[in-house]
């Protein structure tokens, strides 16, 4: 059995997205331990560097794609992030069908939302096989989002009425129909109890020390105005919460939200106490690209007011030295990011990180409460 | 029906359902488009018909157009037209290789507009393999500029470094006005007076794009430079003029 730490060195960063799935698939028949998979699935796993966005999200629905009857568990923080951000069909047929052998409280519901955010964009996809499918293939996203709820049964009745509506939509035809009509039969119009219907929160990483991150005080940024700043010198001293995202993101729903939502953040702690010092930014992974104008053209429509402590940055040198500090999941591709998740970081005025949620939204309110709890907490409490 | 009564049969139903609901409880402008294209109204059916005409290869040419520019111009209610993205994104992936169709390239451009899988990994493997390509070098690279996630990047390197075909060379640096990495080398062909010039002009306006304070740099010293072609200066001054920066301005 291979182990995560014994992992063979990636394919180079030169192969192609082929290569890489051959050299999965070779893996697989290897039986390595749950572990690697995680590992592997990573945006910023070496086994995606260099590819383009399109080939990373294919290959990484390939990895996700390939579990069968006995997926490892680490994986389903990936299938939960696919469903609820991936507008690609690629990804969302292949956490769906990975999602099936799991027992998740609200399946239904990120099935459901995956299936209305897929069905404009649905496509023929082959779950567990990187060849291109072929248009007769018998599947496509919306078909494999309908299996998993069909296969859900009585845990997906409070959504049966939802189905019913997505069902109307005109589609790509015969797989879809069928999906549909199979589901609408497995699953029964009774609720289930209320103890089954569990929303899920946001995730702070697990096993995440509280640490320092004081060695990057010296690391030069520059703000949407080219101002010069280090990095302790922008958020020593008073509670600061960091997003990360990039100008050039495809996806709606992870950087132009992220930023619509810093910015709401600090309207909301301005109306809880507006002398409250408290440093709100975003800090962009390309920095090559996010010179300051595109970084104040980013923020300004989407209602990031800029002050002296609400910034959006990018590094004066590479972006890497934050990668490794805050173990951010981005992987960069020939041109720039190929593959992110959701990354927001809290630190205190000492430069140690106090939470870091990851893979999932936020809710402005409370995390505007938190950052006033750190602001107001005296200079040594809760410091580890 | 003709795809002309199609049209006209689609709006006026598209009309009617907005006098119709403009006399109703008040909605916003784009829950009003989704009831008018709602699946199962006269002017979903339209659209359905349209669909139909463009998948249809035994239509004259003219009919398919036509029934194209009416599905794009539905798609500018994107709400009201989502429920037939995924149909049309099919029937235009069929356009796309159909042999002989005048309309693959409208339909390539579309798709390759939304940086679709299909058409890039096509575009992809027609610069490859030549034998396979389904438009030419210069406007495979030119659709495929359209993804700026590095889709094209490694074979717009390899253009640049292995073609002669002026026109393929262009639009390889308009594939590269999106690569951070590539200054460097756009910078050098643009200061390079053994290129073609028009090249040279596309790897100026690819480095404007990727770090103005170096165009500027550039651009000055081939302003200066009375050795270079009197044509390539003045569009070194042009890009100065244009970016208010540089000491000709």
């Amino acid at each position: 059995m291979i182990r995560a730490r014994d992992l063979a060195a990636r394919p180079p960063v030169t192969a192609t997205a082929a290569a890489r799935a051959a050299w999965i698939d070779d893996l697989r028949g290897q039986d390595p331990e749950d572990g690697v998979w995680p590992e592997l699935l990573a945006e910023q796993d070496p086994l995606f560097a260099g590819l383009s966005a399109n080939d990373a999200v294919r290959l990484r629905a390939h990895v996700l794609g390939g579990f069968g009857e006995r997926p490892p568990p680490g994986i389903l923080p990936f299938i939960r992030e696919d469903l609820t951000y991936s507008r690609d069909p690629r990804a969302v047929a292949a956490a769906a069908v990975a999602l099936r052998p799991f027992d998740l409280p609200d399946a239904a519901e990120l099935l459901v939302e995956a299936l209305a955010r897929i069905l404009p964009r649905d496509d023929i996809v082959a779950v567990g096989r990187f060849a291109e499918p072929s248009p007769c293939c018998a599947a496509t996203a919306a078909s494999e989002v309908l299996t998993t709820l069909a296969g859900l049964g009585v845990r997906a009745s409070a959504q049966r009425s939802a189905i019913e509506g997505l069902a109307a939509w005109p589609t790509l035809g015969g797989p879809v129909a069928a999906a549909a009509a199979r589901a609408l039969a497995q699953i029964p119009e009774a609720a289930p109890p209320p103890c089954c219907r569990q929303a899920a929160g946001p995730s702070a990483k697990p096993d995440m020390p509280r640490r320092s991150v004081a060695a990057l005080a010296g690391l030069q940024l520059q703000d949407q105005d080219g101002a010069a700043c280090a990095f302790g010198e922008t958020f020593a001293g008073a509670p600061s919460l960091i997003g990360f995202f990039y100008t050039r993101c495809m996806n709606p729903a992870k950087c132009s939200l992220t930023i619509s939502r810093l910015g709401a953040l600090r309207r909301e702690i301005a109306a809880l106490d507006p002398g409250l010092a408290v440093n709100i930014a975003g800090v962009t992974y390309d920095p090559d690209y996010d010179a300051p104008a595109r970084l104040r053209a980013f923020g300004e429509p989407r209602g990031f007011s800029f002050d002296p402590r609400t910034k959006l940055l990018r590094t004066a040198g590479a972006f890497e030295p934050l990668r490794q500090a805050f173990e951010l999941g981005v992987g960069f591709g020939p041109a720039t990011v190929n593959a992110h998740r959701l990354d927001t970081v809290i630190l205190d005025g000492d430069l140690v990180v106090r939470d870091h949620i990851v893979r999932s939204e936020w809710d402005v309110v409370e995390l505007a409460a938190r950052l006033r709890e750190l602001a107001q907490a005296p200079a040594s409490a809760g410091r580890s | 029906m003709s795809v002309e009564d199609y049209r006209r049969r689609y709006e006026a139903e598209l009309q009617q359902s907005r006098d119709a609901a403009a006399k109703g409880p008040a909605r916003a402008p784009h829950e009003v488009a989704a009831a008018t294209l709602a699946p199962g109204t006269a002017a979903a059916d339209s659209l359905d018909a349209l669909l139909g005409v463009l998948a249809d290869a035994t239509r004259s040419d003219d009919d398919r157009r036509a029934a194209l520019i009416s599905l794009k111009a539905a798609g500018f209610q994107p709400d009201a037209f989502a429920p037939y993205e995924a149909r049309f994104r099919q029937v235009l992936r069929q356009l796309a290789v159909e042999p002989g169709s005048e309309l693959r390239y409208d339909a390539l451009q579309h798709l390759s507009q939304e940086n679709d899988p299909f058409v890039q990994e096509r575009l992809l493997e027609g610069l490859r393999n030549p034998a396979t390509a389904l438009v030419a070098p210069a406007a495979a690279l030119q659709m495929l500029s359209a993804d700026d996630h590095g889709a094209a990047v490694s074979a717009a390197r390899d253009v640049l470094s292995g073609s002669s075909d002026t026109d393929a060379r262009e639009a390889a640096l308009g594939v590269l006005a999106t690569d951070p990495t590539a200054e460097d080398l756009v910078a050098g062909i643009m200061n390079d007076k053994s290129e073609f010039r028009a090249v040279r002009q596309a790897g100026a306006v690819a480095l404007q794009a990727l770090n103005p304070t170096a165009f500027v740099s550039a651009a000055q010293a081939i302003a200066d430079d009375d050795g270079d072609y009197d044509d390539i200066r003045e569009v070194a001054r042009n890009g100065l003029r244009i970016t208010g920066l540089g000491a000709l301005a």
